[in-house]
């Protein structure tokens, strides 16, 4: 099997960019209700982000860069 | 002034003849569908420069032929694919020919059979984490810079879903144009084939790295359900409010619990079939029937309808395996190489077929001739139910079809193919 990774990748990132875009979401959900920083709703969001909920939403915006 | 009571019973009437094919019913007559993409663009004197960020304008440059000529059914009533998204991440994947409407694409898919194992383990993270930098520029960078390539890619983003919201109820209510496609389907081997491994790497991976594409294959599977969900919910996004139950339903039970989803019977699921020819009958048999089999049972069982462009030419030994396996009236079959007389004695035993009137015809031939072709089609194909009028391929380029023919025979179709 050819090992061979392709060369041209930005590998020097401390976050993924399914992270870098989920960050981004997150923020704007945590600037319109700022009450999602506090007690239980950053753990729910926690579970929100890495549900099959999030996953679908995810995978739909890769498959139409893909297409 | 826009007689939209009038459009409703029209929209009704048509689209209920497309129900009615696909569900094994003959019709009141035979439908007559397009297969038209951008040169719907060229028909109206636009580009796809012209409309790009004007939705209203994208809508109405698309309907314009379906003023003038006659049709059942819209195949799109937008330009499948956003070039702006693209480029604004660094592609130049998808581009428009020099007339400014034909679109076109290259193959960029930068996956090396390396990279099985960790697909595999989770596809749709890879393809998020690794395949997208590799195959967007804008991509490949510091998160910082990711993020800023994320944030201009919203807007594109949302400008393709507001095409195709915008298209389809400008086609509803203006036109009463029923539109056919609503979602997609893509079958797992393709989905390597069209946009991970490419055309050569899967063909030299079906030989030589067997074993670790079937798996990755297996693993892409309910990516590929999940897809089919998601764009038809997307794509059937209901214009009025009658089916606003039927999206929150589904919203909250099939996306957020992840349910099983309600699928409507209209509009159909594409399924473009890319891999079939390049595979022999027992490659075929192997690697991509069982999958092709699953997918139209479970669109079926969900009360869907898969819509399956048989691209290139599958033969005939192809085309009975699909008959004997796949279920009765799950699948509406468009043809294009293959011969639509033969596959109506195949396929068209259990399901429905589509297409037959050939494009270099209707651009190259007489009046007198098309119409004779079209004759046959409906007397042959169309003789007991079970048929869509239609071109065996789509339209794309300014000079694809003689519009004169192509009124022709659809008019001819429409008249006469009255059950």
């Amino acid at each position: 099997m050819n090992n061979t990774l392709p060369e041209y990748k930005y590998d020097k990132n401390p976050k993924t960019l399914s992270e870098v875009m989920i960050g981004f979401v997150r923020n704007i959900l945590e600037t319109i209700c700022p009450l999602l920083k506090y007690g239980p709703f950053p753990k729910l969001l926690d579970k929100l982000f890495a549900s099959q909920f999030a996953r679908s939403f995810l995978g739909s915006y890769a498959m139409l860069l893909l297409m | 002034m826009v007689d939209f009571s009038k459009n409703k019973s029209v929209y009704a009437e048509k689209k209920q003849r497309m129900i009615d094919v696909a569900n094994g019913k003959t019709p009141d007559r035979i439908p007559v569908c397009s297969f038209i993409e951008s040169y719907a663009l060229a028909y109206a004197g636009t580009t796809i420069k012209d409309v790009e960020g004007h939705l209203i304008k994208h809508a109405k440059s698309y309907g314009e032929i379906y003023k003038d000529i006659y049709f059942d059914c819209a195949y799109v009533s937008y330009l499948t694919h956003s070039l702006k998204l693209g480029k604004v991440l660094g592609s130049e994947v998808f581009f428009a020919s020099d007339d400014g409407v034909t679109l076109q694409h290259k193959e960029d898919c930068p996956m090396t059979p390396a990279d099985y194992e960790k697909i595999s383990k989770d596809p749709v993270m890879w393809i998020l984490d690794e395949f997208l930098p590799r195959k967007f520029p804008k991509f490949d960078a510091s998160n910082e810079d990711q993020l800023k390539a994320f944030f201009a890619s919203l807007p594109p983003f949302l400008e393709f879903a507001g095409t195709l919201v915008v298209g389809n109820l400008y086609f509803e209510k203006f036109l009463g144009m029923p539109v056919v496609v609503g979602g997609s389907a893509e079958m797992p081997l393709d989905f390597y084939f069209d946009f991970l491994r490419g055309f050569k790497g899967t063909t030299i991976d079906i030989r030589r790295n067997k074993e670790a594409l079937l798996e990755a294959k297996e693993a892409i599977k309910d990516y590929c359900y999940d897809l089919t969900k998601m764009t038809h919910l997307m794509m059937t996004m209901p214009p009025h409010i009658k089916t606003l139950p039927w999206l929150l339903d589904n919203g909250i039970n099939a996306v957020i619990r992840g349910g099983e989803p309600k699928l409507q019977e209209f509009p159909w699921i594409l399924n473009p079939c890319h891999m079939p020819p390049f595979l022999s009958d027992d490659q075929f048999e192997e690697l991509y029937l069982d999958d092709f089999v699953e997918f139209a049972t479970y669109i079926q069982n969900h009360g869907g309808h898969m819509f399956t462009v048989l691209e290139g030419q599958w033969g005939e030994k192809k085309l009975q395996m699909l008959n004997e396996r796949v279920p009765k009236n799950s699948v509406t079959f468009v043809v294009e190489n293959d011969d639509i007389f033969e596959a109506k004695k195949t396929l068209g035993k259990n399901n429905s077929i589509m297409g037959g009137m050939p494009l270099s015809m209707l651009r190259n031939g007489t009046k007198s001739e098309c119409i004779d072709y079209a004759k046959k089609l409906i007397n042959e194909v169309g003789i007991d139910g079970g048929y869509v009028f239609a071109t065996d391929k789509v339209l794309l380029a300014p000079g694809d079809v003689d519009l004169k023919n192509y009124a022709a025979v659809n008019e001819f179709v429409h008249v006469y193919g009255q059950y």
